[in-house]
């Protein structure tokens, strides 16, 4: 189920166990989140939009791979 | 600092030019005496390809998606207005000579020049670009890769497929090497000075030389040239701006690569306004009138083609670098380094101990940065 917060967050619920281990993990000052929120909104990105971000076709892999040889670099 | 005269911009990077050897260039040095020189510019990323993204951009790798080898072709193009696009709208001529179409974004270009590094006569290829654009009013930017030349060859397919031991035990043999290139390199400075003369721009051209990163000479196991980590013999470079009735100083603040797009465009007088809201670079004109009088913290990430942990995919050490103290968090093998940079200049002797407060300090400080640019590493989870 998913309750609306207002336009720019919505809620959702977590299993009690995820939620009590990232409240033991931002307990760490140095980990620099300062909410729960924050901690599932940060991991979430990087599930969601870091693989998306770093998938290379094998044409741009060859590309990729040419231009390094231009530049001597393999 | 807005001045008044519509000045042409020559943007020159000096590929991989070690800030300890300009000593060894006099022509270059020549200018320094007479021009705003920053003498301690951190790169935000120790290797061309986003170093020079960072610069036309004002933002770190991360931020303007060029955050490795890998991801050269992931510039943010439809969200970031570069330094060129910027200044074509306010109504330069831009032009570019470059080593390949990858090195710096393709916007904002109205001639786009690519040259091969292996024939080319940089001297006589952009004294004639100078000519050609005179009658402008033009932003040039120029890459002059003669150093990265000879050490394709000297070193980087020499050293390949051999045992490394080899090169780092020949330091002083490096060093020879690497000196050999800088007379071609100063009597190109000196080439491009004298016909900015001999053209009467020199007094109407914001001029600037700087180099993109330095290079290894050996000092360190695992990097053989750039790019692999971030110790100050690749990231601690420089930037001479001779800007024409502006009287020379030298600004011995820690300033960031990503300060010279917007300090460009403060200096011709644009309204900075202009800029992107997210851009990450500040102008470095409160240096010049001593308004500013503190180091910028500068955040480095990089990832490298070789080495101990070679990651082209994804940037995997950074470092966080205040005045003279430097932490570095390598995230592929988890380790991290503190270096207090006065009595330890080389980076020799690693004090990190997470139970000093000023460690800690810093280390808040680098997870910032990290959460700031998006970067996921193993550090968090």
């Amino acid at each position: 189920m998913i309750n609306y917060v207002d336009d720019q967050r919505k809620s959702i619920t977590i299993s009690a166990n995820l939620f009590d281990e990232i409240k033991n993990r931002i307990k760490n000052p140095i980990n620099g989140f300062s909410s729960i929120e924050e901690y599932v909104d940060y991991v979430l990105e990087e599930v969601l939009f870091e693989k998306e971000d770093s998938s290379v076709s094998d044409e741009e892999k060859q590309k990729i791979q040419d231009e390094l040889k231009k530049l001597g670099y393999i | 600092m807005k001045l008044k005269e519509d000045y042409n911009i020559i943007l020159i990077t000096l590929d991989g030019l070690r800030k300890d050897k300009i000593e060894l260039c006099p022509t270059l040095k020549s200018l320094i005496d007479e021009s705003v020189y920053f003498s301690k510019m951190i790169t935000v990323s120790p290797y061309t390809l986003a170093s020079l993204h960072a610069i036309f951009s004002g933002m770190y790798p991360s931020k303007n998606g060029v955050n490795a080898y890998y991801n050269m072709f992931k510039f943010k193009k439809n969200e970031i207005v570069t330094l060129p696009e910027l200044l074509q709208k306010n109504g330069y001529y831009t032009c570019c000579d470059i080593i390949s179409d990858i090195i710096i974004p393709s916007k904002g270009f109205d001639e786009r020049n690519i040259f091969d590094e292996k024939t080319v006569d940089f001297t006589k290829r952009h004294t004639n670009l100078i000519n050609k654009l005179a009658k402008k009013k033009f932003f040039l930017f120029l890459h002059y890769t003669e150093p990265h030349k000879h050490l394709v060859d000297e070193v980087i397919q020499k050293y390949k497929n051999k045992n490394d031991d080899k090169y780092y035990k020949s330091i002083k043999e490096n060093n020879t090497r690497y000196e050999s290139y800088l007379p071609a390199l100063d009597r190109y400075v000196s080439a491009i000075l004298n016909t900015l003369k001999d053209l009467s721009l020199f007094n109407k051209t914001i001029i600037i030389f700087h180099a993109d990163h330095g290079t290894s000479v050996g000092e360190k196991m695992g990097e053989k040239f750039y790019g692999v980590f971030v110790y100050d013999y690749t990231i601690n470079v420089f930037s001479v701006i001779k800007i024409p009735n502006v009287p020379p100083k030298h600004i011995d603040y820690q300033c960031r690569t990503i300060d010279l797009y917007p300090t460009i465009v403060d200096l011709v007088g644009m309204d900075l306004k202009q800029l992107d809201k997210k851009m990450q670079g500040k102008t470095l004109s409160p240096f010049l009138s001593e308004k500013e009088k503190n180091d910028r913290e500068v955040f480095v990430e990089t990832g490298g083609l070789y080495g101990p942990w070679p990651s082209p995919e994804k940037h995997n050490v950074f470092c966080v670098r205040t005045k003279n103290k430097k932490l570095i968090y390598n995230d592929t093998p988890q380790t991290w380094e503190f270096y207090n940079l006065i009595n330890d200049p080389f980076e020799h002797d690693n004090k990190f101990d997470e139970n000093i407060p000023e460690i800690l300090e810093m280390k808040k400080r680098l997870v910032y940065y990290l959460k700031e640019n998006k970067i996921h590493t193993n550090l968090i989870h």
